[in-house]
């Protein structure tokens, strides 16, 4: 299991999808990960990572306030399988020590742990097998200074893998 | 969905929605709280109407909508179809 953090979220030009973009924490060589997400769920991430606060609790502060209500805490999220381009997730919950872990999907999972400042992580099989090294994304231009550029740049055949 | 996995939540957490309530309306927005119980408590938790009605469905739980918000903001069957 290794820790990502959001390196950013953007569109996916081709499918007009959301994406978030995962990057390994720690290491040399640092793996990413996409995963195309939904509307509601990549506005649900963008808004808390950008500390805008909602006029009326959205569905994920809803998520929160229900586990706040019941005194429990999210311990982290684990992006855990892909299955026929699908990826799996679970949320781990802690009730008075008893732990609980959670059917979800991603984009949940992650707009859940932006919200409760809890670690994301990925089974290192699924980032080993699906995620790629910066490097791999980048076309042979120097221009490219920041991770943005990556998905500017994405390699058609890689777009293709991971269209939904 | 991300409402199945609010259910699931409630679920682990040995409690279940009772009922929802339309409560109130504030600058065209509607209020809405939902109803939990668990073995010792009944706990309401602030909510969207929409997110509230998304999770009511998966409990088969009622839906109450104030006096005082339908009184005012609702309207008959036969008036929005003569409109």
């Amino acid at each position: 299991m290794v820790e990502v953090n959001i390196e950013f979220l953007t569109i996916d030009r081709n499918t007009r999808t959301p994406l978030v973009v995962l990057k390994e924490k720690e290491g040399e060589t640092k793996r990413i990960l996409l995963i195309w997400i939904g509307e509601s769920e990549a506005w649900a991430i963008e808004n808390q990572l950008k500390q805008i606060p909602p006029q009326r609790p959205i569905t994920h502060d809803l998520l929160k306030n229900v586990i706040d209500t019941f005194s429990g805490k999210v311990d982290s999220v684990c992006i855990t399988s892909i299955e026929d381009s699908t990826f799996y997730a679970e949320v781990t919950l802690d009730m008075n020590g008893k732990k609980f872990e959670l059917d979800s999907r991603p984009s949940d999972a992650i707009a859940l742990a932006v919200r409760c400042e809890v670690p994301i992580y990925v089974e290192e099989k699924v980032i080993e097998e699906n995620g790629f090294l910066e490097a791999e994304v980048k076309k042979e231009k120097t221009s490219q200074r920041d991770a943005k550029d990556i998905l500017e740049n994405l390699d058609d055949d890689i777009a293709k893998h991971y269209t939904v | 969905m991300t409402h199945d996995l609010i259910k699931n939540i409630v679920d682990a957490l040995s409690s279940a929605v009772t009922a929802v309530y339309i409560t109130k309306m504030q600058d065209e927005t509607f209020f809405a709280r939902l109803s939990l119980k668990t073995d010792t408590q009944e706990i309401d938790i602030d909510s969207r109407p929409s997110d509230a009605i998304a999770i009511a469905i998966r409990y088969n739980a009622p839906i109450y909508v104030d006096d005082a918000v339908i009184e005012e903001n609702g309207f008959l069957e036969e008036e929005k179809q003569d409109g």
